[in-house]
């Protein structure tokens, strides 16, 4: 069966409670969604450009990625998450990439090219 | 350099818009499209478990006992050489060792034709849509990335625009249409919620040039008849241990209760004498032993 994420399957898939499972990562992909849109507003705001664009782009998710681990997961992600630390850290990182790229730059250019 | 407000009103936004009513007027009509998912077939299914079942007897036989083993050993491999369980039962013997024909399995065609029409219902809006935007948005620049790049992107993104000093920043529409065809995709999945078909989807855009009619099956299907007969023969060479068989035996001699009768009569230990570990478990490896030997004479 394809895995789309390119994760081996974890063997120990069948202990974890398959619509928790579902749930925790939806409510991760909301919160990403929704921290690519105002990131990237931000830094388009603020008119960072080049290396601190995307510097900023890694603080900002660095910083996400501590919170949910300190205050949802109460420093647990491997209860959370069927792949731990890296599903919540790394998985998402080029999605949120391309959508705080476009945030970005449509902010960047609404602020600072037009009147 | 600043740009005329009038691009931003008529060219950045509109185009933001088109592709997000698009993309949610794509999830929709793929909604009806597909209707509801396909009810997986009872044969299907009955062939994939009963070779489950076959491997399951095979790790799992020594928790029961030795002629219940038995019995599902017979009745399973004879039901695998008869094919019983095969979802195209009868066409088995003599027929050519080819994989199913994708056109022929009435399955597989329909799961087909399902990967066919999303990428069709991808393409087709994408295509259109890029040709609305070269040809009514050609000629000028909308905005300007905030990274850079090296000067080989200029040609693709700078499509219209024919001067050669210009920064490779500065970016005409077709870009900006990129930009959000890549970046749009969490926005769908705010508004449209998870399932959405409406964003870019990195695993169809990357395999589809290649794939398209006739690469048909994705991966071999398994070819069941086959599976079943080395399934069978793996049944057939299991040998089986009963996992409780002495356990009567085994529990008295670990709790040193046991009166152990040697063949030799070196050393008579009386009924309740408390015996060393080492005799312990000495004597009831012999005793396992002995059973063994008793078991193989009988």
């Amino acid at each position: 069966m394809n895995n789309p994420s390119g994760n081996p399957p974890n063997e120990n898939a069948h202990k974890y409670f398959q619509p928790h499972v579902i749930h925790n990562n939806k409510q991760l992909q909301f919160i990403r969604s929704c921290f690519a849109a105002i990131a990237g507003s931000a830094a388009g705001i603020l008119g960072l450009t080049n290396w601190s664009g995307f510097l900023f782009y890694a603080l900002s998710w660095s910083t996400l990625a501590v919170l949910l681990v300190v205050f949802k997961c109460y420093h647990q992600p491997g209860n959370y998450f069927m792949h731990g630390l890296r599903e919540l850290v790394v998985d998402g990182a080029i999605n949120g990439l391309l959508s705080y790229i476009l945030f970005h730059t449509f902010l960047y250019g609404l602020v600072h090219l037009y009147q | 350099m600043l740009l005329d407000p009038a691009i931003r009103d008529w060219v950045l936004i509109p185009i933001m818009i088109v592709m997000v009513l698009v993309g949610i007027l794509r999830h929709h009509i793929t909604m009806l499209l597909t209707g509801q998912p396909k009810k997986p077939q009872v044969k299907a299914i009955r062939e994939s478990k009963a070779l489950l079942r076959g491997m399951r007897l095979r790790t799992f036989g020594n928790h029961i006992p030795a002629h219940a083993f038995s019995m599902r050993k017979a009745i399973l491999a004879d039901a695998y050489e008869e094919g019983r369980y095969l979802k195209n039962a009868g066409a088995n013997n003599n027929a050519p060792t080819t994989p199913p024909n994708p056109m022929s399995d009435p399955d597989m065609m329909e799961g087909m034709m399902e990967g066919m029409k999303k990428q069709l219902t991808n393409m087709v809006p994408q295509m259109l849509i890029m040709g609305w935007i070269n040809f009514f948005f050609k000629g000028f620049v909308v905005i300007k990335l905030p990274f850079p790049l090296t000067p080989r992107f200029k040609t693709m993104l700078q499509s219209g625009v024919d001067t050669r000093d210009m920064d490779v920043t500065w970016v005409s529409s077709l870009s900006w249409y990129f930009l959000n065809l890549f970046g749009l995709g969490s926005v769908f999945a705010l508004i449209l919620g998870d399932n959405n078909a409406a964003g870019v989807d990195m695993a169809a855009m990357s395999s589809m040039p290649g794939v398209m009619p006739g690469a048909g099956q994705p991966g071999q299907q398994p070819d069941f008849n086959k599976l079943f007969m080395a399934e069978k023969e793996n049944l057939l060479i299991t040998a089986h241990k009963w996992d409780l068989e002495d356990v009567e035996e085994r529990l008295l001699a670990k709790y040193g209760k046991k009166q152990i009768k040697k063949s030799n009569n070196k050393t008579q230990h009386s009924p309740k004498k408390e015996m060393t570990v080492k005799d312990k478990i000495r004597a009831s490896q012999q005793q396992k032993a002995g059973s063994a030997g008793n078991k193989r004479r009988n």
